[in-house]
């Protein structure tokens, strides 16, 4: 355990921000945004998986009344763009084809919803149809259909590498496990959907409010998708409905805006849930072909891994999910030889993205899977093979990773006796119990993802009442990323925890931030907050030194009172400086502006070896599931999660996003699948892509392993990602410790264990 | 765009008299379904007759050897009713877990029937029950036995300008017992994969009468008529049980569609049956 170094803010369940604005109501969300003049946009997209576009025909659609525009790629620039430099296969509507069914085609505004929608049905597109390739390793065989023709191949990006000896591995092995997997295309599940408002303002500027996680960057893909200069934008992001990584860079955005500079109105879009499910940004799906080998003893001695991932039509973040799944699990266990084949393709299905764990969750399935099945060959308890592998403090991985503090033994012990303490409860008749672990690792900020820097910045002001506000440029998505923000300036300022307030995210007062993904916010961004403070700080103590006649390294601050280390008597409130500074500097306000830089030099792009992050967070999961024998269907009764995210900044806040994410990994496991046919996806509703709810939902103990990461602000690590990692391996494994059966395939539905079932009771009886 | 036309009668008299008026005119009896397939647009409406403020519709009555049900009366209601509680158990069990909390408040039986689902909740219970679904047009009223109600998946007996009025139920005779349940995906608010019911009526171990129902493994709710025809007379064990299931998963008629494969199906009302006759005939033997 850390010591309690005597905090006054950090440490405590404060009442998330934002939270009475939303219990109330009263928070606006972009869907509730309404500006005068204001129309609404709808989107026509596709209903060909492949097709060339020989015409569209506008003019009827047009001459509706209540209609303003309808755009189409001719309103554009027609610049090809996309999120990722390597990858720029992006037009903002589709141009000369259409590349999966949901590509947007046309867009139209109009006085109303029902007019736009009816707008639609009267563009007129005429299509030809073209050869379509839905599989992924299909699409790489030759002769497959060209989707981009940049990339003839239809791969849109590979990665070939190792470290150690794989042969030499492999000959010392006493055991070599060959297995196949799969991991399936699933939907983030947000509640709200993507969505856009956007106004135009003087010459070609534009003001954007839009639920986005990386706020900045898409500013500039977007800026350079519109033809204009990213300044020319002010985005603004307003109340968020979840993200879980679906919320990058998106066409919805532009084609709203696009829109907008046509009828020089503000436009709204918003994607109905069926659009959303067809042309949001779904997870990466992967096919794993994986050969390890292993000591009697359970260490392993090599890693070989073919994988090959679904990237849909067009690129978002793709290639870096499919990089991250060929070795970021090589930081979870001390692998000493490895070697990777990795590929991605285009397909005519719906572009894949970021989604929680990036492709770190499924590697993690994969490997916690094999991780069960050699141990089963080895005669090794799971456990056992999981901590002679496991990571260690301060170890320096094959790729270069330095890793610092890490709780992974510590994480398996946890579970381990928790999960040995239940209450001990009969089994049902007709039902078999079963029990598995799995374990997890994270990056807590990867670097790298946008190559040109690396780090957080923040503003921090203080008023004249000594109110403190903090401008952060990365993005709290409901995840509690402001409220951690509040309490590291209120520890670091010394301040009342109630004087501190965040400022809503625009990009016309807060600084540049990456934004969230990697589980780099309370990392990364909270670093760039402590800087941040820490300038403002040094402005507020030397204001009051000069009040005080102290000098200013002197003085000390608590609960927002600045007072002489020697005579704490000798003191001043935020409130007296802030005023005295304020009205003698003719109304400036005492600002920090302070950045938190990384330091190393970045992964080498060809070798991927280099430091990838600051500092690195472990986990270790244990579900008691319960099958029923004749529906094969699973209830997961206990679950156990222990967790090292460092110093646990706001325990309610960190305990609700392990929850989360073991609530997101159980639907993974278990039901949640996107049914696409021939470029379709047939179940585009919640209706038929059933998350958890509660009564789904198991009983949960997690448990904090706090270590004192030396890179983390005030010890702390993120979480958001790790919590969901090691859930459907945990959940996979205990069905499939229950059934004596193996599942290598997500999700392990009612239906295929009914299956298993039926073939294992040829041998025995239940 | 011209909006569709919305009426809210207030007597049944004056519904008919809209829907003779505006023959293409959709009825709405708490729209849980019509509202969901109007945001699908699989459905278009030129006018609605909203049904839901008739007190005329709305009620549950005991009538000695008969219950009359209101087509309006909520599926909250039927729930709840100590009358159907009592009379018709699997009804209120059948009510209990049809979607979510919200969804009973607003959704009725008598929307519930007309929709006709195949996986529809009511369905089951309904067809295995003496009864008649009430309709009432400018013409009259006819009456038209539960068993004899669902035509088809989305299709029932009911003809242009009627309207379901009331569903008349006789009471079941003292020691009938009944039972429904249904399997699904996932515990919380769920569709139907397959559900059943069952009525039965033991003498000792011996089962003078079955009726056995079987739900989303037709067009439309089924009589298990060779299942039950297994089971009456005979004098129930694990064995006939068994036979009894198997008969029930090899007569029932799934299809193969995204939610569930009629394989799976057919294993799920094996398990169904198996359970409800098993549960059945361990508590009447108590």
């Amino acid at each position: 355990m850390a010591e309690n170094k005597g905090f006054n803010c950090i440490g405590k369940s404060v009442a998330a921000s934002g939270a009475w604005e939303k219990a109330t109501g009263r928070a606006q969300y972009v869907p509730d945004m309404k500006l005068p003049g204001m129309l609404y946009g709808k989107m026509l997209r596709s209903p060909y998986a492949h097709a060339r576009i020989v015409n569209i025909d506008t003019s009827k659609a047009e001459a509706l009344e209540g209609v303003k525009a309808v755009a189409t790629i001719k309103d554009t620039p027609q610049v090809n763009f996309g999120p990722m430099g390597t990858n720029e296969d992006w037009y903002i509507f589709a141009k000369d084809k259409v590349r999966f069914i949901g590509d947007e085609v046309a867009a139209v505004a109009a006085i109303d919803e029902a007019t736009a929608e009816a707008a639609l049905d009267l563009i007129e597109v005429t299509y030809e149809e073209l050869p379509a390739v839905f599989d992924m390793e299909e699409a790489m065989k030759e002769g497959s259909p060209v989707i981009n023709e940049k990339w003839p191949d239809n791969i849109a990006s590979q990665k070939h590498f190792g470290q150690g000896d794989i042969e030499a591995g492999f000959a010392e092995a006493d055991l070599i496990v060959e297995e196949e997997f799969y991991t399936n295309e699933v939907y983030q599940s947000y509640m709200e959907t993507m969505c856009a408002l956007v106004r135009p303002e003087k010459g070609s500027r534009l003001t954007m409010w839009v639920p986005i996680q990386i706020a900045n960057k898409a500013r500039l893909v977007y800026a350079k998708a519109l033809g204009i200069s990213p300044e020319d934008i002010r985005l603004i992001k307003p109340f968020m409905g979840g993200g879980f990584g679906a919320k990058f860079e998106t066409n919805i955005h532009l084609a709203c805006a696009v829109l907008a500079r046509k009828t020089g109105r503000p436009v709204k879009m918003i994607n109905s849930r069926h659009e959303d499910f067809a042309a949001g940004n779904p997870r990466v799906p992967i096919k794993y072909r994986v050969k390890m080998g292993f000591k009697k003893d359970g260490t392993c001695t090599a890693k070989y891994m073919h994988l090959v991932g679904n990237n849909g039509c067009r690129t978002v973040y793709g290639p870096a999910i499919m990089s991250t799944a060929c070795y970021r699990i090589d930081a979870l266990y001390k692998f000493p030889n490895v070697k990777v084949d990795g590929y991605l393709t285009y397909t005519n299905t719906v572009p894949t993205g970021c989604f929680r764990g990036f492709g770190n969750a499924q590697s993690i399935f994969m490997i916690e899977r094999m991780m069960d099945i050699a141990a089963e060959k080895l005669g090794l308890r799971p456990e056992e093979i999981r901590k002679v592998n496991a990571m260690t403090p301060n170890f320096t991985n094959p790729h270069g990773w330095r890793v610092g503090t890490c709780g992974l033994t510590e994480s398996i012990d946890a579970v381990l006796e928790a999960a040995q303490n239940r209450p001990k409860t009969e089994v049902s008749p007709g039902k078999l119990r079963g029990i598995g672990m799995a374990c997890c690792n994270h990056v807590s900020g990867n670097r790298g993802f946008f190559p040109t820097f690396d780090g957080s910045s923040s503003l921090i002001r203080i008023a004249e009442d000594g109110k403190i506000t903090v401008f952060h440029g990365e993005c709290d998505m409901g995840q509690g990323q402001d409220t951690v923000f509040a309490q590291i300036a209120a520890e670091e300022l010394g301040a009342k925890f109630s004087d501190v307030r965040v400022a809503e995210q625009d990009s016309q007062i807060s600084p540049w931030g990456l934004g969230s993904y990697a589980t780099r916010g309370t990392t990364v961004g909270g670093n760039g907050i402590i800087a941040g403070c820490k300038a403002a700080k040094k402005i507020l103590f030397e204001e009051a030194g000069a009040m005080l006649g102290v000098d200013a390294d002197q003085l000390d601050s608590r609960e927002s009172i600045i007072f002489w280390k020697r005579r704490p008597e000798k003191s001043l409130t935020f409130s007296e400086v802030g005023a005295h500074y304020v009205f003698n500097h003719a109304g400036s306000c005492i600002i920090g502006n302070g950045y938190y830089r990384t330091g190393d030099p970045l992964p080498d792009p060809k070798t991927s070896y280099g430091n990838v992050s600051p500092a690195y967070i472990f986990g270790c999961h244990m579900a008691e599931v319960e099958i029923d024998t004749l529906t094969g269907h699973v209830d997961v009764v206990n679950y156990w999660a222990a967790h090292d995210s460092g110093r646990p900044i706001n325990p309610t806040l960190l305990r609700g996003q392990i929850e989360g994410g073991i609530g997101m990994g159980l639907g993974w496991a278990l039901w949640e699948d996107m049914i696409i046919k021939d470029g379709k996806v047939l179940n585009d509703g919640f209706l038929d892509y059933r998350i958890p709810g509660t009564v789904d939902m198991p009983r949960m103990t997690t448990i904090f392993i706090e270590t004192d990461e030396p890179n983390g602000p005030f010890g702390a690590k993120g979480i958001g990602e790790a919590a969901i990692n090691p859930v459907a391996p945990a959940i996979v494994n205990a069905v499939c410790n229950a059934l004596g059966v193996h599942f290598n395939e997500l999700p392990v539905t009612p239906a295929r264990i009914l299956a298993a079932l039926k073939t294992r009771n040829k041998h025995q009886v239940i | 765009m011209q909006d569709p036309i919305y009426l809210k009668p207030e007597t049944l008299d004056r519904a008919l008299d809209y829907l003779t008026e505006y023959p293409q005119a959709t009825l709405w009896a708490g729209g849980t379904d019509l509202i969901v397939h109007l945001e699908h647009k699989k459905l278009k409406v030129s006018g609605i007759i909203d049904l839901t403020s008739i007190p005329e519709l709305r009620f549950i009555e005991d009538c000695g050897d008969k219950v009359r049900i209101g087509a309006l009366t909520t599926i909250y209601e039927i729930q709840t009713s100590p009358v159907i509680k009592k009379e018709f158990a699997f009804l209120a069990q059948a009510a209990l877990v049809l979607a979510s909390w919200q969804i009973r408040t607003l959704a009725t039986i008598g929307g519930n029937i007309v929709t006709a689902a195949p996986s529809a909740e009511t369905g089951c219970p309904l067809i295995l029950l003496d009864g008649n679904i009430i309709v009432q047009s400018k013409n009259g009223e006819r009456k038209i036995p539960t068993n004899q109600f669902f035509k088809g998946p989305g299709k029932c007996d009911l003809a242009p300008g009627e309207i379901v009025k009331e569903i008349e139920l006789e009471k079941l005779p003292h020691g009938y017992q009944t039972i429904y349940q249904k399997e699904r995906l996932r515990r919380s608010m769920d569709i139907a994969l397959a559900n059943a019911a069952c009525v039965l009526n033991l003498d000792g171990d011996k089962c003078q009468e079955v009726r056995i129902g079987l739900g989303a493994v037709a067009p439309v709710p089924m009589r298990a008529v060779k299942t039950e025809a297994v089971l009456n007379g005979q004098v129930m064990s694990d064995e006939l049980v068994e036979k009894a299931a198997q008969t029930a998963a090899s007569e029932c008629k799934p299809i193969t569609d995204i939610r569930a494969t009629a394989d799976y199906r057919r294993d799920l009302i094996y398990a169904l049956v198996k359970r409800q006759l098993t549960a059945l005939w361990k508590a009447g033997a108590e």
